[in-house]
C-alpha cells in the first residue's frame, strides 16, 4: 500500500514529469547520434569543401579566397590526370579481377570438409594481419634481387620484373597486394551468401534438366546478386581509399605510377603544406565515390534480387 | 507405366545404419500412391531415390522396363513437387516454367503454347508476368504444380505438397489435387504423414515404418483390415486399443467399436472415465483401465468421474500373433496391459 502511494506521488512529481516528456521526445533520444554525426563527419565535410576554395597555410593560420583556382589547378596537372587514371585502373582491375577470383575462391571452397574448412581460416588471415605487415611481406618477396618471386622466375628462365621499383610494374604489384588482401574476406563471404541459397532450389534445377554451367549462371549468381551488389559498392570505396599500401611500399612512385587519390591527398596536404589543394582533391573524391555509389545502388539495384 | 522398386537398401554417407533395407515396392501405372509413415519412416527418402536426388545404394529402381538407378534425375522424366515449393525467386511465374521447358528439344512455339496450357489449367494466367514474392502459398503452390505439369512426366513425385499450407487452403487443394490426378490419368507418387490426405486422395496407400513397408492396400483396404499393430494403431481418429495378453499375442479394436453397454457374451472389462471431450458429433472419452489408457468414441453421454464396464462386440475384435501381424481368432486369456507401438 505505501508502495503504491509512493510510487502515486513520484508519478506526478515535477522531476518525474520532465524526464517522462524528455523520455518520449524523439529528437532528445536521436540527439548523441546526430551530434557525434555532425562533429565527425558533416562538419568535417563541409569544412574541407569550404577550405577548397582557399589557399590555406594552417601553421601561420593565413588563407586566401581563389575561388576555384584549386579546382582549375587540379584539372590543368599532369600529376593529378595521372592520379586519376592510376586510382581508376586500379579500381577497376580489383573490382573486376578480384571479385572474378573471390567468387572463383568461394565455389570452389564452398564444401565441409575438414580440409576446406582449414583452407577457408587460412585464407581469412590476411584479413586480421595490418595492411602494413602484408605491405612489408610483400616487399620481401618482389624484392628485385633477393625477393622469391623474382627467384621464382628465374628458376624457371622467365623474364624477372623490377615488381613494386619499376615504373612498369609498380602499379600491377600494388594491385597483385591488395587483390590479395582481401580475397579471403571476399571468398568468405561467398560462401555464406552461396549456402543462404537453399538446396532445394538446385535440386528443381536437377529435375528441369539445367545443367551445371545453366545452374551456376542462372540461378547460382542471380540468387547471389545482394551479395555481389554488397561486394561491388565495399571494393569500390575501398578502391578510392586505398593508401596504407602506397604509403608502405612506393610512396606513390616511381615517377607517380602508383600514386592514388587518396595517397595524394595526404602528400599535398601533409607534404607540400597545399591543404586547400588537397582539399579540392578530397572534394573531387567524394563527387566521385558519390556518383559512384548513387550508380551502383540504382542500376545495379535493379538487377538484384533479394529474397 | 509401373514404377517398381526392388530390394532397395539405403545408407547416407557418413552412416553405418542402413535408413531403408530390403524394400520391394511396385507403384501401379495411373495410381495416387501415397507413401504414408510417422517421421522418419524413409517415406522422403524412398521419394528422392525415386527422383534420383538421393543415390540408391543397393537395388534397382525400374520405371516402365527402364532401369533408372543410375540416372541423372533431369533424364528419368519425373516432375517432382517440393514442401517448400522449390521455385525460383528471381523468376517470374513464366520465367519459372520456362526455365524447364527450355532444357527439352522443343520449340520457341511449343513452348509458349504448353506455359499458356498449364497457366490455364492452374487458374495462374493473370499473374504470369508476377514474382514469386507478390504470390500467396497457395498461389506459389500452384506455380510448383504448373512447373511440374508443363513437364509432362511420367509420373509426378509429391514430398509433402500441402504441409505448408493453412487448414483451410490445404482441403481445398486437396481436391484441386484429385481433380488433377483425374485429368491427367498419369502416376502419382505423394508422401505425407498426414492420414487425411492419404485416405481421401489415394488409390493406394503404402504404410512405412523404420524404413520398411508395414502394408500397401487401397484406403478402405487399409482402414477396415490392418495387417497389424502398427498399421492398425497409425491408421485411424485415433488410433486401435491393444491389450496385450498374458500368452504373448494381442488383441485389439477401434474407439468405435467400444461401448458402454453389452451382454456376457461379449469382450468387456472395468474402467474409469477420465476425461471426455465433446467433438461435435460424437465424444471421445479417455479410460483408465488400471493396466493403461484406452480411447473411446461414441454418441453416447457418459456421466464423468465414473466407473464402468465397457464391451467389444465379437465383429469389432482384432487378433494380432506374437509377430504383431493378424491372425485368426483364438481364445482371450488374461489380460497383461495396453500396448502402443510408437512407445
Amino acid at each position: 500500500m505505501r508502495m503504491n502511494e509512493r510510487y502515486e506521488l513520484r508519478q506526478h512529481g515535477k522531476v518525474y514529469n520532465f524526464f517522462n516528456k524528455l523520455l518520449k521526445n524523439p529528437y532528445f533520444l536521436i540527439a548523441p547520434a546526430v551530434i557525434f554525426d555532425l562533429w565527425l563527419t558533416i562538419f568535417p565535410m563541409c569544412f574541407a569543401v569550404y577550405m577548397s576554395f582557399f589557399k590555406w597555410d594552417p601553421i601561420s593560420g593565413r588563407k586566401k579566397f581563389l575561388g576555384l583556382g584549386n579546382f582549375r589547378y587540379l584539372f590543368q596537372s599532369e600529376d593529378f590526370r595521372k592520379v586519376l587514371s592510376n586510382t581508376i585502373i586500379f579500381m577497376l582491375a580489383i573490382l573486376f579481377v578480384g571479385l572474378l577470383l573471390k567468387i572463383l575462391m568461394g565455389v570452389f571452397l564452398n564444401k565441409r570438409t575438414p580440409l576446406h574448412n582449414i583452407v577457408q581460416t587460412v585464407s581469412f588471415t590476411p584479413h586480421i594481419i595490418a595492411s602494413v605487415s602484408i605491405a612489408v611481406i610483400f616487399m620481401w618477396l618482389m624484392d628485385p634481387n633477393n625477393g622469391i618471386f623474382n627467384m621464382g622466375l628465374r628458376a624457371l628462365g622467365l623474364p624477372t620484373s623490377y615488381w613494386y621499383k619499376g615504373r612498369d610494374s609498380a602499379l600491377f604489384s600494388i594491385i597483385i597486394v591488395s587483390i590479395w588482401a582481401g580475397l579471403g574476406s571476399g571468398a568468405l563471404r561467398i560462401i555464406a551468401g552461396l549456402r543462404s541459397i537453399p538446396e532445394y532450389i538446385y535440386e528443381a534445377a536437377k529435375l528441369d534438366k539445367s545443367s551445371p554451367m545453366k545452374t551456376f549462371f542462372k540461378i547460382t549468381i542471380p540468387l547471389l546478386s545482394p551479395t555481389l551488389l554488397y561486394m561491388v559498392v565495399t571494393t569500390t570505396a575501398s578502391a578510392f581509399t586505398s593508401f596504407d599500401t602506397v604509403k608502405m611500399m612506393t610512396n606513390g612512385g616511381p615517377d607517380n605510377s602508383t600514386n592514388l587519390i587518396a595517397f595524394y591527398i595526404y602528400q599535398q596536404g601533409l607534404g607540400f603544406n597545399q591543404y586547400g589543394r588537397a582539399m579540392a582533391a578530397a572534394v573531387i573524391l567524394l563527387l566521385i565515390s558519390g556518383a559512384l555509389a548513387v550508380i551502383n545502388f540504382t542500376v545495379l539495384d535493379k538487377r538484384v534480387h533479394y529474397q | 507405366m509401373p514404377i517398381i522398386l526392388k530390394d532397395i537398401k539405403k545408407i547416407y554417407p557418413g552412416s553405418k545404419e542402413p535408413v531403408i533395407e530390403g524394400l520391394n515396392l511396385t507403384i501401379k501405372d495411373g495410381s495416387f500412391t501415397v507413401l504414408l509413415g510417422p517421421s522418419g519412416c524413409g517415406k522422403t527418402t524412398t521419394l528422392r531415390m525415386i527422383a534420383g536426388l538421393e543415390d540408391v545404394t543397393e537395388g534397382t529402381i525400374t520405371v516402365d522396363n527402364t532401369d533408372i538407378t543410375r540416372m541423372e534425375p533431369g533424364d528419368r522424366n519425373l516432375a517432382m513437387v517440393f514442401q517448400n515449393y522449390a521455385i525460383y525467386p528471381h523468376m517470374s511465374v513464366k520465367g519459372n516454367i520456362e526455365f524447364g521447358l527450355k532444357n527439352y528439344k522443343m520449340t520457341k512455339e511449343q513452348i509458349a503454347q504448353r506455359i499458356k496450357d498449364v497457366l490455364e489449367l492452374t487458374g495462374l494466367t493473370e499473374f504470369a508476368n508476377r514474382m514469386p514474392n507478390q504470390l500467396s502459398g497457395g498461389q506459389r503452390q500452384r506455380v510448383a504444380l504448373a512447373r511440374a505439369i508443363s513437364k509432362s512426366p511420367k509420373a509426378f513425385l509429391m514430398d509433402e505438397p500441402l504441409s505448408n499450407l493453412d487448414a483451410k487452403l490445404r482441403n481445398q487443394m486437396r481436391s484441386e489435387l484429385i481433380q488433377m490426378f483425374k485429368q491427367m490419368e498419369t502416376t502419382f507418387v505423394y508422401v505425407t504423414h498426414d492420414q487425411v490426405e492419404a485416405l481421401t486422395m489415394a488409390t493406394d496407400i503404402v504404410v512405412m515404418h523404420n524404413g520398411k513397408i508395414m502394408q500397401q492396400g487401397s484406403p478402405k483396404e487399409i482402414y477396415r483390415n490392418p495387417q497389424n499393430i502398427f498399421v492398425a494403431q497409425f491408421i485411424g481418429d485415433p488410433g486401435m486399443n491393444v491389450f496385450l495378453l498374458d500368452d504373448g499375442n494381442y488383441i485389439g479394436f477401434k474407439p468405435r467399436g467400444l461401448r458402454s453397454s453389452g451382454s456376457d457374451r461379449d469382450f468387456s472389462f472395468e474402467a474409469d472415465l477420465l476425461t471426455s471431450e465433446f467433438l461435435g458429433f460424437d465424444y471421445q472419452y479417455t479410460f483408465e483401465t488400471g493396466m493403461g489408457r484406452i480411447v473411446m468414441r461414441s454418441i453416447d453421454e457418459l456421466e464423468p468421474d465414473n466407473h464402468y464396464r465397457l464391451y467389444v462386440q465379437d465383429a469389432d475384435l482384432f487378433f494380432f500373433d506374437k509377430d504383431q501381424n493378424v491372425c485368426e481368432p483364438f481364445a482371450i486369456g488374461g489380460l497383461k496391459g495396453v500396448y502402443h507401438a510408437d512407445e
